[in-house]
């Protein structure tokens, strides 16, 4: 994915996280009483995160805010497609929509998404 | 191995126990097309959580002293939910502060009342005699 030098306003860069913060978690006890359960799995680190919202009096199919990308779950289109099999394609696409405005100079949206559709069609 | 992908939980309708989860955007590689649906089910999930643990802290603290059964059972709703995250490949970033604000509680509270719920595995290993308090601070023993 090309990468994001920042957004178009003071401050609304999008901003890649340190990783989860310190002091978190249940904290092991010296003195166990049950054996644990095993977690397996590798802990993903919090970067740009999506979520879904609704926004009827929006007319984008999803906006950022901060590190967050939100999905609108109100836009016709998305109504249109939800639980059915062109959802997936659906929020791909409402994904790089809103990646794309924050290309470098020079760099072409069209192509930037049509590179982030293929590669997710890819692995898909 | 599976990976296990962050969530954040924040306010939608804080008079109705409704809350907005996020996720990863990385979790888009592996299957888009059940987020919206699950993360939307566990909005409704930590919106249940929140509802139970808001009356098992207020029946605790109506009482005089309150009764190390119900901080027990607050636990016991944490970790299950924590659970059922991290079955879906999920885990809850901050979740001591994360609950903390969602119940006008201070997160130390929370970190303590895990800690207790860890401690004692079963709820017929607590003695409701014994102050919460006493509890609390670390201060009793598991009965052997």
């Amino acid at each position: 994915m090309t990468g994001t030098p920042g957004g178009v306003g003071e401050g609304e860069g999008l901003e890649v996280a340190g990783g989860v913060l310190a002091g978190e978690g249940i904290e092991a006890s010296d003195n166990p009483t049950e054996p644990g359960r095993e977690h397996e799995g590798r802990k993903r680190k919090p970067g740009v995160m999506i979520g879904f919202d609704d926004g009827p009096d929006r007319q984008t199919i999803a906006w950022i805010v901060e590190n967050t990308i939100w999905v609108n779950r109100s836009n016709p289109a998305y109504l249109r497609v939800m639980d059915t099999e062109a959802e997936p394609y659906h929020i791909i696409l409402a994904v790089s929509w809103v990646l794309s405005s924050y290309l470098e100079d020079g760099k072409s949206p069209q192509d930037f998404i049509g590179r982030f559709i293929s590669s997710w069609g890819n692995r898909a | 191995m599976s990976e296990k992908y962050p969530v954040r939980i924040d306010v939608a309708d804080e008079s109705a126990d409704q809350f907005k989860m996020t996720t990863s955007l990385a979790k888009l590689a592996h299957g888009p097309r059940s987020i919206r649906s699950e993360l939307a089910y566990l909005e409704a999930d930590y919106g249940i959580l929140i509802g139970a643990l808001r009356k098992c802290l207020a029946n605790a603290g109506q009482r005089r002293r309150a009764d190390p059964r119900l901080m027990w059972l607050a636990g016991d709703y944490i970790i299950g939910f924590l659970a059922r995250l991290d079955e879906a490949s999920f885990y809850l970033l901050q979740p001591s502060e994360t609950l903390a604000s969602h119940l006008g509680v201070a997160a130390g509270s929370i970190r303590k009342i895990l800690s207790f719920r860890n401690r004692f595995p079963r709820l017929s290993m607590v003695d409701p005699q014994i102050p919460w308090s006493k509890y609390r601070e670390n201060k009793v023993p598991r009965p052997s």
